[in-house]
């Protein structure tokens, strides 16, 4: 192993002690990159492992970190790395169940930052519901019900009329069109397999320390159950109450008086709190075990973040 | 080949690249791999394709990808209609009588039914310099069609099983671009060299903006330049990218507006920010303010 080749190494192996994912494959190219280059100067050095050792904008500070530290080692000379700061507008649904559960491989520091950029509801989301105004909670109560909760689709085994990337032939169809064309199937049909929302779970705390957000959650709750199918919404006191038929109402202060009627722990101190809750979904009770499987799971709010 | 010497070959189509970029695309043709662009829509992700193209004098192969997009849409497809012809041509002339169904089956796969599409033609691409493979917004396909990609990309070979293997005799340039609406997966990520594009620096949007723009006054194409620098400052919904310098500035200058003022910079701000809201935030912050720091961002 030459002296650069060893170099070299050991810069992909302090880049990973630093957080960056740098496979061997990478670090082979990095050496096939700084043969190209050659190691004459910073700049080249520099962007043969920016292009071969970093593959996601999020280690591109890492990186720099990391190089920075390493070559100041070997070098005296200082080194400022091109400036890489840069804020960016994430395009993203405002839909609060985006996130499902990590099933698409995002980490927690990859989640785009949402926030709302314009007019009211800019305020409106930074503010506590706690503290909310009458008007503010109108306000409020008019975004929820136009909000529509979707959440990650999954595919489905049903299949429907199109030609997907995967498709079947549509024996049906095809021989139906053969007839136009003197019985010879000049045009295909095809269907493939469509795509179904993931069931949706809500497990809403509506405990003591948590009634100034219970409303403004249940809200939140019937929109979900109103804009979309298979969605569960649990009330989680002292004990689970299941709400989705008495928020499956149209008008939305209907459901949620109902559904204040029904949960019969709504605004009561816990005097003991629920420690199994994953259990109980997953029986029979409330449909089937694959609950736990394919379904989202959300449970808010989280005490820590807004108790008193 | 340098790094240098790419930068000046795409400077000559009219691209201004950087030190980074140029050396990405550099060590992509050196080392036969494909480079994945990352970056702000309007940054020039796909422009950069073209430039390379035109600059190595290769045929540009552009494939839009969409979501559902499938090999037979990417890669190959069979003429079925034309095969189908084929079969009652030779039924009705005769041509079938005594011969065994194997020759008539081989027949009918044969290279004149295949339906060459992008991938196909960049691989199998006999004489002349590499094409130039864009795969466009690769974060609009699906998971599927990535994982295809990952066998083309890694051997530069495609398998239609009737007829056997095309390989690419040279390696195509490949480039890949993402607005990442998703994360790529990361396998296809590793077969690839990663670049993610900036904005660029003022100097060389101007550059950029003067090449691009020949007609407008240089004063103009700087204060232009300088002023979407402010809006990007600005947190927008959609920050302006280098197109909509250029398209801002070619505005102006059919205008006859010789430098950038408040009335001129209002009416026509459609053509840097495409959101209502935007508009509304810039107009409210004062365009009178957008015009002063643009002069004095241009002075300096």
């Amino acid at each position: 192993m030459s002296n650069a080749t060893a170099i070299a190494v050991a810069f992909v192996d302090r880049l990973r002690s630093s957080g960056v994912d740098a496979p061997l494959s990478a670090s082979i190219e990095y050496q096939r990159a700084l043969g190209a280059l050659g190691m004459g100067s910073r700049d080249a050095v520099y962007w043969a492992g920016r292009t071969t050792l970093v593959r996601r904008r999020e280690d591109i500070a890492a990186y720099d970190t990391a190089f920075n530290s390493f070559w100041d080692d070997h070098s005296a000379a200082p080194y400022e790395p091109p400036s890489a700061a840069m804020s960016i507008a994430v395009d993203d649904e405002e839909s609060p169940d985006d996130d499902d559960g990590g099933l698409d491989g995002h980490d927690a520091d990859d989640a785009p930052s949402i926030e709302l950029r314009f007019s009211a509801a800019e305020v409106l989301r930074h503010r506590d519901f706690a503290s909310y105004s009458d008007d503010e909670l109108a306000e409020a109560r008019r975004l929820m019900g136009r909000l529509r909760v979707t959440g990650s689709p999954r595919r489905s085994l049903r299949l429907v009329n199109g030609h997907g990337s995967r498709p079947q032939m549509d024996l049906r169809r095809t021989v139906r069109a053969a007839l136009s064309t003197g019985g010879e199937p000049l045009q295909r049909r095809w269907r493939h397999r469509g795509m179904r929302p993931r069931r949706l779970v809500l497990l809403l705390d509506v405990s003591g320390s948590m009634e100034p957000y219970a409303r403004a959650l249940v809200r939140f709750a019937h929109a979900a159950v109103i804009g979309r199918q298979r969605v569960e919404v649990f009330a989680l006191g002292t004990r689970l109450t299941r709400m989705t038929r008495e928020l499956s109402e149209r008008d939305p202060d209907a459901a949620v008086a109902r559904a204040a009627r029904a949960v019969v722990d709504w605004w009561h101190p816990p005097r003991r709190r629920p420690e199994r809750v994953q259990p109980t979904l997953g029986t029979a009770r409330y449909g089937p075990r694959r609950h736990g499987r394919d379904s989202v799971r959300w449970l808010g709010p989280r005490r820590s973040e807004h108790a008193r | 080949m340098s790094p240098e010497s790419v930068r000046d070959d795409l400077a000559a189509q009219g691209y201004i690249a950087d030190v980074g970029l140029a050396t990405a695309v550099f060590l992509a043709r050196e080392l036969g791999r494909p480079l994945m662009l990352e970056g702000d829509a309007g940054v020039g992700k796909t422009e950069l394709a073209k430039a390379i193209a035109a600059s190595t004098g290769g045929e540009l192969i552009r494939l839009q990808c969409y979501e559902g997009i499938d090999a037979s849409q990417a890669v190959y497809d069979w003429d079925y209609t034309r095969q189908l012809l084929h079969l009652r041509a030779a039924e009705a002339t005769g041509a079938m009588v005594g011969r065994t169904t194997d020759s008539v089956e081989a027949e009918l796969y044969d290279e004149r039914f295949l339906v060459r599409r992008a991938v196909l033609r960049a691989i199998d691409h006999r004489d002349g310099p590499s094409p130039v493979l864009l795969i466009d917004e690769v974060d609009r396909a699906d998971d599927e069609f990535e994982a295809y990609l990952l066998e083309v990309l890694s051997d530069f070979q495609v398998t239609v099983p009737e007829i056997g293997v095309f390989r690419a005799q040279r390696p195509p340039v490949v480039v890949l671009t993402s607005n990442r609406t998703r994360d790529v997966h990361d396998a296809l990520k590793r077969r690839c060299l990663y670049h993610w594009v900036e904005h660029p620096d003022l100097e060389r949007e101007i550059e950029i903006v003067r090449r691009r723009v020949p007609e407008a006054d240089i004063a103009l194409s700087t204060e232009v330049a300088a002023a979407v620098a402010h809006l990007r400052a600005m947190e927008l919904y959609k920050p302006p990218g280098v197109a909509e310098t250029i398209d801002w500035t070619a505005a102006l200058a059919r205008l006859g507006v010789r430098h950038l003022d408040a009335a001129s910079a209002e009416a026509t701000l459609g053509t840097v920010l495409k959101y209502r809201e935007d508009t509304e935030r810039v107009v409210s912050h004062g365009i009178d303010d957008l015009v002063a720091a643009a002069r004095s961002g241009a002075g300096r």
